[in-house]
Order: structure tokens, then sequence, then C-alpha cells
């Protein structure tokens, strides 16, 4: 019945010109490679200090292609400009190194960042294509695909919590990861 | 080491034995038989869901469908595209050429589709392929194909079908591709708006695409449709002006007063106090208060939106959930 009702007042708020809902996407991995897990959660390496992001690694750097995340066409806005790394340790765009957005509805975002870049790399909208390659641009110990979902800059930890993700879960692209907000 | 061949035979002769076995041999019914990977399997398989199976076997077999075509060769999939007369199954199988466009980055895969849209004889396959670019890219893609084939030739179209699918396809594009933030298809909607002999089109496009991003000139289109003989579009374009960016909401603000002040439809007026409501927020209510008695049956509307809008609330979705709580 509540279902019902709070899609029913969906249904109106449609109606009469609201147009930018917050839904829940699906994130899968970003690494079409079986070798990619995650290594850190909510505190890095799972035992650390706070992260409350993913990140994601198969253990190379510049080799493998780092993927839109989001398994439906969204729009990836590139903010690149940081030299190829793969040890990090820089300040580059404030510390995320070459990075991607995806703006949703209420201040919601997802971002995929330290990616290294190459002939793809560039604002796009798209289903999961070729966003770069893993990489370690900006404040990163080593390449990997840095995964968050905030709010009004916030980071939110439910969206993978929610589906069991955790350390050592495979990250292999055709595998979900967590159902952002945006 | 045992040869590939050997296990292969192996295998099937256990299958054979294992099938011999089982209960359903026994009873004479058919056994499940592994079935081989196709297009042509998977479009079977989508048939026969849309024709017998259950909303969630027809998402199901669709979106196996789509997540297939991403391995499978373009090749393949063009070749049971041309030979489609499903509406359904030509829909389905639209929807996964285009998702691997925009996968692989390859927008002329969805050629086919746009000539298709334009070109075929039977309204429900034109429809139906005008609805495979649902959810990706396609004003992008179109313009990356030339701008041979548009929206606003499609939304021409003498069926009310492929009219009505522009139009969804427009508003999904707008909200869940881009959260409404794209300026390029919010744009495409007005100028379809303004193409548009369909004001239920036309009015759709207007109410339900983010104005968010738009330019001087979209803001100068959707203000000239406040002047259509169609209430329900001058309510549409109403609602639209109350979305545009900060810097065009002095004029906007100014048309939708007039708006008020001069339209006798009811439904309009109300569409253009929710345009100043949004446009000022906190600030409309000088301007709310000063439109108090133009039209007496529309006090109480006018009363709704400053009793909502004195609770400061921070988002619009948040004021317009409070206003249709307090007034619908």
């Amino acid at each position: 019945m509540k279902t019902m009702k709070l899609t029913l007042a969906a249904a109106v708020l449609a109606a009469t010109g609201w147009g930018t809902t917050v839904t829940a996407a699906t994130a899968v991995g970003p690494i079409c490679d079986a070798a990619a897990r995650v290594g850190s959660t909510t505190y890095y390496s799972c035992s650390g200090s706070s992260h409350n992001a993913l990140d994601i690694s198969n253990g190379t750097c510049s080799v493998w292609n780092h993927r839109g995340m989001i398994n439906v066409s969204r729009h990836y806005a590139y903010y690149g400009g940081c030299a190829n790394n793969c040890s990090g340790g820089t300040s580059c765009n404030g510390g995320a190194g070459n990075y991607y957005v995806v703006s949703g509805g209420s201040g919601w975002d997802f971002r995929q960042l330290h990616l290294n870049s190459n002939g793809s790399s560039r604002s796009q909208t798209c289903d999961r294509c070729a966003l770069g390659l893993v990489g370690s641009t900006g404040n990163s110990t080593g390449a990997h695909v840095h995964a968050d979902n905030r709010q009004y800059g916030t980071r939110k930890t439910a969206w993978y919590t929610s589906v069991g993700t955790t350390c050592g879960t495979n990250a292999n692209c055709s595998n979900r990861l967590g159902t952002p907000t945006l | 080491m045992v040869p590939v061949s050997m296990k292969q035979a192996g295998r099937a002769a256990l299958l054979v034995v294992l099938t011999s076995l089982s209960p359903l041999a026994a009873r004479g019914e058919v056994a499940i038989r592994p079935a081989q990977c196709t297009v042509q399997g998977m479009l079977d398989d989508v048939r026969q869901a849309m024709k017998h199976g259950s909303p969630a076997l027809k998402r199901y077999v669709k979106m196996r469908l789509k997540e297939a075509a991403l391995a499978m060769s373009a090749e393949s999939l063009l070749a049971a595209w041309q030979g489609e007369r499903d509406p359904e199954v030509l829909e389905a199988l639209g929807a996964a050429l285009a998702t691997k466009a925009s996968n692989t980055g390859a927008p002329g895969l969805i050629q086919p589709l746009l000539a298709r849209a334009v070109g075929d004889a039977d309204p429900a396959l034109r429809a139906a392929a005008v609805r495979g670019l649902r959810g990706v890219p396609s004003v992008e893609f179109m313009e990356k194909n030339g701008g041979v084939v548009t929206y606003e030739q499609l939304v021409r179209d003498a069926s009310p079908e492929v009219r009505a699918a522009v139009a969804e396809n427009l508003v999904a594009e707008s909200a869940d591709v881009y959260s409404g933030h794209d300026r390029g298809v919010s744009e495409a909607a007005v100028s379809v708006a303004a193409a548009s002999e369909d004001p239920a089109v036309a009015a759709k496009l207007l109410r339900e695409v983010s104005m968010e991003a738009v330019g001087h000139e979209a803001v100068e289109q959707v203000t000239r449709q406040l002047r259509s003989e169609n209430p329900e579009l001058r309510a549409a374009a109403a609602t639209a002006l109350g979305g545009v960016p900060g810097g065009e909401a002095a004029g906007a603000r100014g048309s939708l007063v007039d708006l008020y002040r001069d339209d006798k439809d009811p439904a309009v007026r109300k569409a253009a106090l929710q345009g100043i409501a949004r446009l000022g927020q906190s600030q409309a209510a000088s301007v709310l208060e000063s439109l108090r008695g133009v039209d007496r049956s529309m006090d109480a509307e006018i009363d709704a939106w400053l009793n909502v809008l004195k609770l400061n609330l921070q988002e619009w979705e948040l004021v317009l959930r409070e206003k249709q709580r307090l007034r619908r």
C-alpha cells in the first residue's frame, strides 16, 4: 500500500513538472578483468581510517580500461589535466587526479577517480564505455579506481553496503557493486 | 590429457543417460535442453515472452538481449533488424542496437533505426523504431549521424503513436540520461514542441522536460507558446517557464504575471502561479500577493503557495510536494 502511494505521488509530481526525481542506479565493476577486486570500502582496506567509497584494483597500471560503472547511458563529465602516473601521491585536481562525475538530481553525484588518460578521456554520454586507463593520478597509493556516491559533497555508503559489497568482492565489469543514488 | 572432442563426446553421452533417467522423461514430458545463444534464439524468446509472458519476464528477456548484444557482432544484430516485422521485438532489438552504440561509441549503429523510423510504411514499426532509441543519448547520436533524421521531423509523423514515442524519448532522455542537466536535450525538446502540430505532445514536452539549462532563444520559444490556442499547451509553457535558469527568471516572471492577469482558463492561471512560485521561491511572495483579487476563485491557490513558501523549504521538490499536500 505504501509502495502504491509513493508510486502515485511520483506520478503526480512528474505530471506537474518534477522532472528530475532521484533514482537508484546500478553500478558494476569498472574493470573487465576477473582479477579485479574491491580493496577498500567504508574504511581503507576495511580496517583503517574512514574512506566511505570503493577502491577497486586488478593489480595493473595503465593497461586495462577504466570503464563507466553505471549500467545505463549517463553523462560522464571529465576533469583531466593530470599527468599519467602509477604511484600517485600528487595533489592534482585536489587529489582526485583525472576523474569523472555523473551528476544526478538533488545534489547527488557519482564519481570515478584517479584514471590515467588516453584517447577515450573526454566528457561523454555512454553506457559502461571506456573512459581511460586504470591509473594512479592524484592522491593515490597505487593504480586503482575510486568510486563514490555523494549528496552535496558528502560521501554515502549505503549504495554498496546494501548489496553486500566488501573487501575482496569480485569487481569484474559483469558484477554489480552497488546501487548509487542519482 | 584427454582430447577436447573426447571430453565433449563424454559430456554428451552423460547428458543422454541423465535425460533418459530423469522423472520428466519417464513421464513423457519435454526435458529442459541447453539453448544455443544466438540472435535469433534470443529474439524468439522475446517474441514468446511478449505474447505470453508476465511483465517481469518481458523485462527480463529484453534486458538479456540488450546485455548479450554488447558481446554479439553488430552484423548479426543488423541482419535481424532488417527482417523483423513484430513491433515489440523490433523495439527490443532497436534498444539492443542503441545500447551497443552507446557502449562502443559508435553512433552509426543507430542509422537503421533512424531509417526505419522515417521510412517504414507501418506506423507501429515506425513507432517501435523510435522507442528503440529511448534511454540513450539519441539527440547527440542524431547530430553525429549528420542530422539527416531529427525529432523535429519525427514529431510531424501522421501517426499519433510515433509522435507520442518522440515525446516519451525526449522526456526520458532528459531525466534518465542527464538528470535534467543537459542543455542540448532540453533545447531540442523546446524546438520539437514548437515544430509539433499535436498540442498534447508539445504540452507533454514542455511540462516534463527540465528547463534548468536552456538558453535565451529557447526561453523565447517557450514564451511564444503562452499564446497558443490550446489551454493545455499554454499551461505547460507556464510550467516550463517556472524552471528556466536564474538569468532568465526576470523575463519569465513578467510573462507569467501577464499570463495570470490575461488568461481566463483556471488551469493556465494555476500553472502560472506555480511558475511564479518556482522562479522566485521565497522572493515570490510579493509577486503572488500582488495578484490577489485578479480572480477571486484563484485566491485560495495563492494562499496555498504563500503558506508553503513561508516554510522556507530548500528544494523545489519539497516545495511542490508540500503545496500538493495542502491543495491539489
